[in-house]
């Protein structure tokens, strides 16, 4: 065999390495060849650098691989963080990583069952000196029970964090996004939940707090018992108040809002304003009020009373996992009531466009809502015939 | 956006600048991966604990480093690690793992440190990209299919309808390529 051929003969046998497709004596070869000279290992060196070089290519053909694998990512480093193995001492290690890549799964192919699998993990590991992370990602929804018998249901987009084991003092949660709490009685033990600067203190109670951090405002809603807020972030000017049931106390974190907007907020027969902090941090509290309108997203039945079109898209962009844009600046003032049940977002798309004159269109995710002149049209001629 | 200003957000807990990052480096992690495992799920798994681990350990990272070299080299590390531990567990295959090793072998023969920093310039990069986008049509679809989607010759073959030599000979001009180009820097 003369030495081009045979500089052939190991090219071909290079890239069959390489490309993981040489056989196990097809690699012993590639070795033996190795050893033989050291113009041989230059020509290697010099085609794995090129192959291995070419990885920072990223073909289009990848695209929707990634995407998937971002989804697994996020819901794995969102899931359970737990820094001790179960019981052996480095098999646990894997098991734990093999669980959560497969929560990240489950939780794709079925987001139902994300709860399921925290419960079972929670009760392995709650005896552990750790933090636990739950989240829901938008579009779903899922309940869980905390070591000491709390349940938590959690709204879409949301995340709470609590120690794997509460201290003697006191049980700490910290939450952003919609949760609602059935709070397991313990007199000695306060439940504290942490929204923002808000701290949400409650012994055995039912209560809702709703704190999206896009929304710069914090809403208790009290259903029985009794729960105390407090402003941890300003020492001087304090804030407390005892929420009692049927009432929903809305507190803004951030950005000054102005009287005639919080007026607006609440109807006018349930408002009591307060002015006992500074203006920074405006405060309104809602008596008597229908508390299954604040706590019905955990149910099935998921009711919707005289919200603004503007606050209701919020709302479905979380349930659906969809953008939702309004093009029609009138269309924001437009208000709706209804129960959703197991319906898609298709379907109340549909009920909005009959009861409003509003149409839509729905491409890849992104939902545009904007006025339909003609009925608008249709409506103002009705009204000034009657 | 700037890496180091990248790191920064990472490390206080910003999911959206980590999530520039994977997708950024996922698909090159992946690929680089590949090389050493030989299966493309092997490959992706380890790129993903690569992933999961750094943002659990996101508070130590070092703002003067270069993310690049140091996600190339944990990917690279993650594989040595991943064999080690399935030999202890016993998850794969013998055969499969006798070939990984060899692979190592002869992969890491003459190997040192700096290739981290050496593999992933601006310039090296920008190499890669003309040469592959360069490549006639054909010749390039091949090249990805084999390269990236790991698919056996046989299988490019029958995809493409064409002969398995007429893929072999493909791959390699498609290296050659890459090889000259990357000989000029």
């Amino acid at each position: 065999m003369d030495s081009l051929q045979n500089k052939e003969v190991l090219k071909d046998l290079i890239i069959a390495f390489l490309s993981g497709k040489s056989t196990a004596e097809e690699t012993a070869q590639l070795k033996k060849h190795l050893h033989l000279s050291r113009e041989n290992q230059l020509l290697f060196q010099e085609i794995k650098e090129a192959w291995v070089s070419a990885s920072s290519y990223t073909p289009v053909s990848m695209e929707p691989i990634t995407d998937n694998a971002w989804k697994q990512i996020q819901v794995s480093i969102n899931t359970v963080i737990t820094p001790q193995p179960f019981t052996q001492k480095d098999s646990g290690h894997i098991f734990r990583r093999m669980i959560r890549i497969a929560a990240g799964w489950a939780a794709l192919i079925a987001l139902g069952s994300l709860s399921t699998f925290l419960m079972m993990s929670q009760k392995e590991q709650q005896n552990v000196a750790s933090v636990c992370v739950v989240s829901t990602p938008l579009g779903s929804k899922s309940q869980i029970t905390l070591p000491d018998g709390t349940r938590v249901w959690l709204n879409a987009g949301t995340t709470i964090r609590y120690p794997g084991s509460f201290s003697d003092a006191q049980r700490d949660l910290y939450l952003t996004g919609e949760a609602f709490f059935k709070v397991k009685t313990d007199k000695h033990r306060p439940f504290v939940v942490h929204a923002g600067k808000l701290n949400i203190k409650a012994l055995g109670t039912s209560f809702n707090v709703k704190a999206y951090p896009s929304e710069n405002k914090v809403s208790t809603t009290l259903v029985e018992g009794i729960v105390k807020l407090e402003d941890i972030g300003n020492a001087r000017k304090k804030f407390i108040y005892t929420l009692k049931p049927n009432q929903i106390l809305t507190y803004y974190t951030s950005e000054p809002l102005k009287t005639e907007k919080i007026m607006e907020e609440t109807k006018p027969t349930e408002k009591v304003m307060m002015k006992v902090t500074s203006i920074s941090t405006p405060v309104v509290v809602s008596k008597d009020i229908n508390t299954t309108l604040y706590t019905s997203w955990k149910d099935k039945r998921w009711i919707i009373d005289g919200e603004n079109l503007d606050d209701l898209a919020v709302m479905l962009e979380r349930r659906y996992d969809m953008k939702v844009s309004i093009a029609s600046e009138e269309l924001k003032s437009y208000k709706f009531s209804g129960t959703i049940e197991n319906e898609t977002m298709e379907q109340v798309l549909n009920y909005l466009s009959l009861t409003t004159p509003l149409k839509y269109e729905m491409q890849k995710g992104h939902v545009t809502l904007r006025i339909n002149q003609s009925i608008l049209d249709q409506y103002k001629s009705f009204l000034k015939s009657k | 956006m700037l890496h180091t200003e990248l790191t920064e957000r990472i490390k206080q807990g910003d999911q959206n600048a980590f999530e520039l990052l994977f997708r950024q480096y996922h698909v090159p992690l992946c690929n680089y991966a590949l090389v050493f495992v030989k299966h493309l799920d092997v490959a992706h798994e380890i790129v993903q604990e690569t992933f999961i681990r750094i943002w659990e350990a996101r508070y130590g990272l070092d703002s003067g480093l270069s993310l690049k070299s140091y996600l190339y080299r944990s990917v690279h590390n993650n594989c040595i690690n991943y064999f080690k531990k399935a030999r202890v567990y016993n998850r794969l295959s013998e055969e499969y793992q006798a070939e990984i090793q060899q692979r190592f072998e002869i992969l890491e023969h003459d190997m040192d440190d700096s290739q981290f920093d050496n593999m992933v310039t601006e310039e090296l990069e920008q190499t890669i990209q003309k040469s592959i986008d360069q490549l006639p049509d054909h010749c390039r679809e091949i090249f990805i299919l084999s390269r990236f989607h790991s698919l056996s010759y046989q299988q490019i073959a029958e995809k493409l309808s064409v002969s398995v030599n007429t893929v072999k000979t493909q791959i390699s001009r498609a290296l050659e390529k890459i090889r000259k180009n990357l000989k000029i820097i």
